[in-house]
């Protein structure tokens, strides 16, 4: 008896287990077949090449839907509703032909290692996996085009650019974009358009607007997110695209352009470089293989290899409004079409043959007049306040005196990115300067990658012989590694000074690293009574290192690009310098009471160089501005007649040039003073002004509508390395 | 027996239950919902050309998350808000218009996206402002209504 009750039960006991087991079993394929639903994805882009194409259901894309292989994060095996062969049939094809209550399991093992992602919440986890054929078709992918108009008043430029997103593939996804602006690019409008439908972003703090974005994203809402990854890099996420459909992203921002030598400079990037990142880097901008495991911190940039390609192109049109009669035009990089509308104006647009998105693109014009008359431009805001920007170009009598003695150090990049056309450059540049230097200059030079090396422990004196051993040194300098700046900056700024002679600094680089925080604080920490001159070279270099380390150095930046001659970029480094500059400058406002001005100690004034100042007034009035300065030891003054009355109050981007400038200023500073409340500070003005900066970011969501399933799978968009940049020694497999 | 053959199909529904919940469930589970106001401007017969309101929202119940414009036509842009005056459930939006042909009567000028951080919300939209082409102040009133959930 004991015995049958035994049995009964464990009988009974294995009937429920196996009754429990059968639900478990019947609710997790519930969970795999529905694609949206499941947390963790990752996209086989591979996949897309070899599966037979689904429509899009809602059919507004033309063009096959490439489907999305689910794979589970951490395994390499996946559970996915679609054969593993290579021609996998249709899914839909397969699954008509079983009757409604049976299923459809197909045991699949992924192509390549799945990864664990990062974490499901943050915006970016998953990965576009693989494309490892080589396939001449280009491959899908969420961003199909790139839209700037940009419209420049004087010395100010206005620029919209359109990201026109969409979704190729047969199941929703979420893009993200890692894209390059210029590194004082004000951002102060966010525009999300769904068909007919615009929906302006709202500026938040980062985390807040983070966390929006990840709570619309998991409720199937359409939603976008801008945020700054470096003063020039920023990630553009929208989520929930539903198959075939498109969402247009539109940022405004203002900026400042540059000038030298008569030119000035507009300047678009395309493509963020692939970045070296040492040990240790908080925060790293990693390059990487398409097909290379996610799941690194920091900010991850897929590279496209040397022979595949997307369909994203660009397509630019600029309008230039220069106020006096142009002379020149120059685009370094690109072929354009231009027009000359007037003396004054002209229109230029980037020619549809040249599209692809993997160069800066430089504007160069040269406006009439051997010197400028200071330029001042104002705003009123509807609040009642002034603000302006001053462009001080430095006094035609520096031109007439001579220049002291100099010791100048060359610190040459040879790390991996520099292989090719920016090496022999950057030799072409220092040969010219080593060429043109005067017996009583000394010299150094100093080469780094993985480490740094100098020509010799102290400077040489500039003598036929040393002149010639530095050239052999020069020419036996070849390209590879990583790059460890923050040896060529220590061996640049901590070796002896030659006492005797002012020391410049000119760093010849692309600067393609990713602790830029580090390399600008040890430049402020070791600069003493350098100053640093940089040389950006490359196609797309990284200008906000470059022009930080200038404005932090006391110097000044000069970029050249790779088809232009080293020694023509060094020849006006030379005419430059040539000349004593300004130093100590001061600033009398003579009662124009001028608040808040930024920069707020004026850097030095060189020949060829203006320098701008943005502030506010409390009453606008006519007045002549005293700057005052050392040259050669001896005071100099120059006198700047404002006349606020020819000023229109109109002049749009002053205020928003006014607060990045603020917020440049703020950051340089937090770099070296860590434990301040600067990090408030700089939220606080870009808030009030509606700025992207670090701690602050654009969100927008469609609330009224919501896309079916959470929310859909991240696919990073794939860039080109930039022209001039070999892949296989940048890039991580 | 039978009390235990009951208790097994008790199980067997409890665990599959809780195995279909599980499945479907959303990974991230919603915090809050959102949802949108649209807000609206009633000039009487005059044209309508430039306005400004405020939007404010009691007991931080909702925080604005996009700004969508109106019904089509002249203020069918989303208009520009006050960015030194937003705060986390506080908005001043407006926008002007320069076409010729300009609404009158009651107009919905704006969808405001929020998140919605309590149930129990209560909103009021306050005119500063309405204008005429020239510049002169209309008697206008404005309002607000929340829109259905998605």
């Amino acid at each position: 008896m004991k015995s049958h009750h035994l049995f009964k039960r464990v009988l009974l006991a294995s009937l429920t287990l196996s009754l429990c087991l059968l639900a478990i079993v019947i609710g997790c394929s519930q969970a795999i077949r529905p694609q949206p639903q499941a947390a963790d994805r990752s996209i086989d882009s591979a996949s897309q090449h070899h599966q037979q194409a689904r429509p899009a259901p809602s059919a507004v894309a033309p063009a096959p839907a490439p489907a999305i292989t689910e794979s589970v994060t951490g395994s390499a095996n996946s559970l996915t509703p679609e054969s593993h062969k290579e021609s996998r049939p249709d899914p839909d094809t397969l699954t008509s032909s079983l009757a409604p209550e049976d299923e459809l399991w197909v045991i699949q093992k992924s192509p390549m290692t799945a990864c664990p992602a990062p974490e499901d919440s943050v915006p970016g986890a998953g990965a576009l996996l693989a494309n490892t054929s080589q396939s001449k078709e280009p491959l899908p992918i969420p961003l199909k085009h790139t839209d700037v108009k940009a419209s420049i008043a004087g010395y100010i430029a206005t620029v919209d650019v359109t990201q026109q997103y969409h979704n190729p593939f047969s199941e929703k996804i979420e893009a993200v974009y890692v894209f390059p602006l210029p590194a004082n690019a004000a951002v102060n409008d966010f525009l999300m358009t769904i068909g007919t439908r615009k929906i302006r972003g709202i500026i938040r703090e980062r985390a807040e607007a983070e966390k929006i974005y990840r709570e619309a994203r998991s409720q199937g809402h359409v939603a976008s997110l801008l945020t700054q990854e470096r003063p020039n890099i920023f990630t553009q996420s929208v989520a929930n695209i539903e198959p075939g459909k498109e969402i247009d992203i539109n940022i405004k921002y203002f900026h400042t352009l540059s000038y030298a030598d008569g030119w000035y400079e507009y300047h678009f990037p395309m493509v963020v470089g692939p970045r070296f990142n040492p040990p240790e880097t908080p925060d790293p901008i990693t390059p990487k293989a398409l097909e290379s495991p996610v799941g690194t911190p920091g900010t991850q940039i897929p590279y496209l290899k040397p022979a595949e390609r997307t369909g994203h192109d660009i397509s630019l049109a600029l309008h230039v409004d220069a106020g006096v009669a142009i002379e020149d035009l120059q685009s370094i990089n690109h072929r354009v079409e231009s027009k000359r509308n007037s003396a004054t104006s002209a229109d230029i647009k980037l020619a549809s043959d040249d599209s692809i998105p993997n160069k800066d693109f430089v504007l160069r014009y040269k406006v009439a007049g051997g010197t400028l008359k200071s330029a001042l431009m104002t705003q009123r805001t509807e609040k009642g306040e002034n603000y302006f920007t001053l462009m001080v170009y430095p006094p035609e009598s520096l031109n007439d005196l001579p220049r002291q003695p100099l010791e100048m150090v060359f610190t040459l990049d040879v790390s991996g990115s520099m292989d090719g056309a920016p090496l022999e450059q950057s030799k072409s540049a220092i040969r010219y300067a080593l060429s043109h230097m005067r017996p009583d200059d000394t010299f150094q030079i100093i080469r780094f990658a993985n480490g740094a090396e100098r020509l010799s422990p102290q400077s040489l004196p500039a003598t036929q012989n040393n002149i010639r051993q530095a050239l052999t040194f020069i020419e036996s300098t070849s390209a590879g590694g990583g790059t460890s700046m923050i040896e060529g900056i220590r061996a640049s700024l901590n070796f002896p000074h030659d006492e005797q002679r002012l020391r410049f600094v000119s760093f010849l680089t692309d600067g393609y690293i990713g602790n830029e925080a580090e390399i600008l604080r040890e430049v402020h920490t070791s600069l003493g009574p350098s100053r640093i001159f940089s040389f950006g070279v490359g196609s797309s270099t990284n200008r906000y290192l470059l022009d930080t380390m200038a404005r932090l150095g006391k110097g000044a930046v000069a970029y050249l690009a790779l088809n232009e001659k080293g020694e023509d970029v060094m020849s006006h480094f030379f005419d430059r310098i040539s000349h004593p500059a300004l130093t100590n400058v001061s600033i009398d406002w003579n009662g124009l009471d001028a608040t808040d001005v930024y920069p707020s100690s004026a850097p030095d004034l060189f020949v060829g160089r203006p320098i701008i100042l943005t502030g506010k007034l409390k009453e606008a009035k006519d007045t002549t501005i005293r700057l005052t300065g050392k040259v050669g030891g001896q005071t100099k003054e120059i006198q700047i007649p404002v006349r606020l009355s020819d000023s229109s109050n109109a002049n749009p981007g002053v205020t928003a040039v006014w607060a990045r400038m603020k917020i440049a200023q703020l950051s340089d500073r937090s770099l070296y003073e860590p434990a301040s409340d600067l990090p408030a500070q700089i939220r606080q003005v870009a808030l009030d002004h509606n700025l992207v900066s670090q701690f602050t970011s654009f969100v927008a969501v469609d609330s009224s509508s919501r896309t079916a399933g959470d929310h859909g799978t991240s696919v990073a968009v794939p860039v080109p390395v930039p022209a001039g940049v070999r892949y296989e020694t940048t890039v991580r497999e | 027996m039978r009390r235990m053959l009951t208790g097994t199909v008790v199980l067997f529904l409890v665990c599959f239950a809780s195995a279909r919940e599980s499945a479907t469930s959303p990974s991230t589970t919603p915090t809050s919902s959102f949802g949108y106001v649209d807000l609206f401007v009633d000039s009487g017969a005059k044209p309508l050309a430039a306005y400004q309101i405020e939007l404010v929202i009691s007991n931080n119940a909702a925080q604005v998350v996009g700004i969508e414009g109106g019904d089509a036509g002249a203020f069918s842009e989303p208009p520009y808000y006050d960015p030194a005056a937003m705060s986390q459930s506080r908005v001043i939006v407006a926008a002007f218009s320069t076409r010729t042909e300009l609404p009158s009567h009651k107009l919905r000028i704006a969808r405001v996206h929020l998140q919605f951080h309590a149930s129990d919300r209560h909103y009021e939209a306050k005119l500063i402002t309405a204008a005429t082409t020239d510049g002169t102040r209309i008697d206008a009133s404005a309002s607000v209504s929340e829109g259905a959930q998605p």
